[in-house]
Order: structure tokens, then sequence, then C-alpha cells
């Protein structure tokens, strides 16, 4: 990879894409809400490790909530989310970074993909097809997401702190808001968020 | 969506916001934790991410043998002024094929359809082959493909030129696969 790619596509990953030279972003005409080909080629070749290993992370999080749990199933809906950005069936916003919108394709899949073996088991990841039923023995047949999901928040039912952050954050606030609204100090919050994340990937390992 | 699932959705998200914003010292110090190795997950995360990106380039590659194979169907079957029912009947293939190799670059044909167009038109044996993208061809196999793709226009009947370039490509195909 071109070091020209190389920065621009970090700089793509860190800022998302209309940044000015102050780094402030700037309002997309509406036409131009949608990055092209070629940006979400160069930002996904800009991806570093600590990136990978995010949305590693956030597949084996689907894999698990709605899918079999499998490795190599949270492995095939991060390619195929990737497949379907530089193929372009999946268009970038803008206004998200694209780390975020690896995240909602994987999301938006993994319920296609739920809903379908709802009927269907043994539906594949990145074909849509059904495989034989040799292949994928351990499918679970039911796959509740929900529950799923309650498992993992139920890690933090007893750190009442843990919780108020996420629900704060699942409403929308921002960090400096949160610590605001729960009187906390930033480095209250910090640990409060390591704590979260430490719990978590205890959960996906 | 009930306001139970609401929520659940929300906080989900939350959690996964807490992993994107997360900085690579947060990261180790969580999977560390975990017993998780950072960087094997890294790895495995650029392996995907590399294979995404060589699956994007092999799509490019195949879709341009695609195309060719669209162009030069198109024209034997225009030289042979047969329409695409009329060729589907005569190759005794299904019309679908014809019409998805004709305007869909991204269309698989069957190999059976593959097969007996080489046969109706007498193309060189495995010709029609290399330009279903069913087996690995040179660049410049690839680059004469899309050289031929690209000089091809729309017309009713052949141009001198179309016939040139019609004439020109099979007898490249003959001598690849002669080789």
């Amino acid at each position: 990879m071109s070091v020209r790619a190389e920065f621009t596509g970090r700089r793509i990953i860190e800022e998302g894409v209309n940044v000015n030279s102050q780094g402030q972003r700037e309002p997309s005409p509406k036409e131009n809400r949608y990055a092209t080909l070629d940006e979400a080629r160069a930002a996904i070749e800009g991806l570093r490790d600590v990136d990978n290993t995010k949305l590693m992370a956030i597949a084996k999080f689907f894999s698990q909530t709605r899918l079999s749990g499998d490795t190599s199933e949270a492995e095939d809906l991060l390619q195929e989310a990737i497949t379907k950005t530089l193929a372009g069936t999946r268009r970038w916003n803008r206004s998200v970074t694209i780390l975020k919108h690896l995240d909602r394709t994987m999301e938006s899949d993994s319920s296609h993909i739920a809903g379908k073996r709802a009927a269907h088991p043994t539906v594949a990841i990145r074909t849509g097809k059904r495989e034989p039923k040799s292949v994928r023995a351990d499918v679970r047949t039911k796959i509740d997401a929900a529950e799923e999901v309650e498992k993992i928040l139920a890690i933090f039912r007893n750190d009442s702190p843990a919780m108020d952050v996420l629900q704060l954050r699942g409403d929308g606030f921002a960090a400096s808001e949160i610590r605001l609204k729960l009187g906390i100090s930033e480095a209250e919050y910090e640990t409060i968020t390591r704590r979260i994340r430490r719990h978590l990937a205890k959960r996906l390992t | 969506m009930n306001r139970n699932e609401h929520d659940r959705n929300k906080m989900s998200e939350a959690l996964r916001d807490l992993l994107l914003e997360a900085s690579e010292d947060d990261l180790r110090d969580a999977f560390a934790n975990a017993g998780e190795d950072f960087d094997i997950l890294a790895a495995r995360g650029r392996s995907v991410v590399e294979r995404a990106l060589a699956s994007a380039e092999d799509s490019s590659e195949v879709e341009n043998l695609h195309r060719g194979l669209g162009v030069l169907i198109q024209l034997l079957r225009r030289k042979k002024r047969l329409s695409l029912d009329e060729l589907a009947t005569e190759a005794r293939v299904d019309v679908s094929e014809i019409r998805g190799i004709e305007h869909d670059a991204t269309f698989d044909a069957n190999p059976r359809t593959i097969y007996q167009l080489e046969q109706y038109f007498k193309l060189p044996s495995r010709s029609l082959v290399l330009l279903s993208g069913a087996v690995h061809v040179e660049h410049d196999v690839q680059e004469e493909v899309v050289r031929f793709a690209a000089s091809a226009t729309e017309m009713n009947k052949l141009s001198r030129e179309e016939k040139k370039e019609l004439n020109r490509i099979v007898k490249f195909l003959q001598e690849y696969t002669d080789r």
C-alpha cells in the first residue's frame, strides 16, 4: 500500500471523510453524503491492527448474540461486510467512521441471517444459501438473540455505575454529559468504561 | 419493537461503541485481562480484511472476462442473424443464460451452456471456458479481452470493423488454447 493511500486511509478512518484543514467536520451536500468506492477502499486498506482487533471483537459480539458463536462465522460476517462496502452494495455514509459503518453492516447482516435461520437453520453467511446439514451440524436451531444480549448485559447488573453509563450512552449522551449527569470525574468515568471493556472482552473470548 | 427490545438494542450499541472508541492501550488491557492475545486477534482481523480485498480484486478480473464473453457471444449471434430465443433453441440452452451472458458481467453461466455455445459456434475447445472466469487466465489474456470488449460496438448488422475484431479474438483464443 502506498504511503499516500495509508495517509489518506488513516485520515478517513479517524476523522470521517469531510474534514477541513482545521480538523472541523464540514457539512456535506446531500448528493455527496456517501463516500466513493475509492475512498472506501483507501479507508479499508488503511486499517491498523487496533482497528482490525475492534472489528473482530464486534464480529464476535454479533456471532455470539445472533448466530452460532463460531469464530469462523464471525470472520465470515466481517469479510462479508467489507466485501459489500468494496462492491458498493453497502454504501458508506460519510457522517460515520468506516469502523462504525462496518459495525452497522454486520448488525444488519447478522440480523438478516438470524431471521432466515429461524426458518432454515443451515443458511450460510456469505452465500445466503443453505449448506448441507453435515457441514453446519453445530448451528443452533433456535437463536434467541434477545437472551444472548441479556446474558451480556447481565454481567453489569450488579454494577450500577456501569449500567448507568451504558444506559446514558445508549440514550445518546456524550462522555462529558454522562460525567455531569452522574457527578463523576473523568478518571472515574475512565475506570467504569475500562471495567465494561474488560467484562465484554472476557465474555467474547 | 417493544420498549425492552429497543432499550436492549441501544445498550448493545453502547457496548459496541465503547469498543470502537477504545485506544490500543485500553484494548490490550481489556483482552489481556480476558486471557486473549490482542496481536492474535489483530492478525485474524487483518487476514479477514486481506481476504476481502483480494476477493474484490478477483471479482473485477472475472467481470472483465465476462464482459468479453458477453460481447463475443453477441457478435457471433448477430453474425448468424439470430435473436436470443433463436440462439437458445439452436444451441439447446436456456434463453435466460444467453441473456445473462450478454447483459450481466456478474452472471456466472452454467458450464453446460458454455460447452454448448462452444460447440454451436465451432469455437476452439475451452476458449469460452477461459472467458467464463472458471479458470485463472494470464494477464495478457485479460488485457486482450478488455481491449476487444471496448472496441466492439452495438449495431444490428456487424460492421467490417466488428467482423475484423471478432476474427481477431477467435484467432487469439485459438492460439492461446493451443499453447
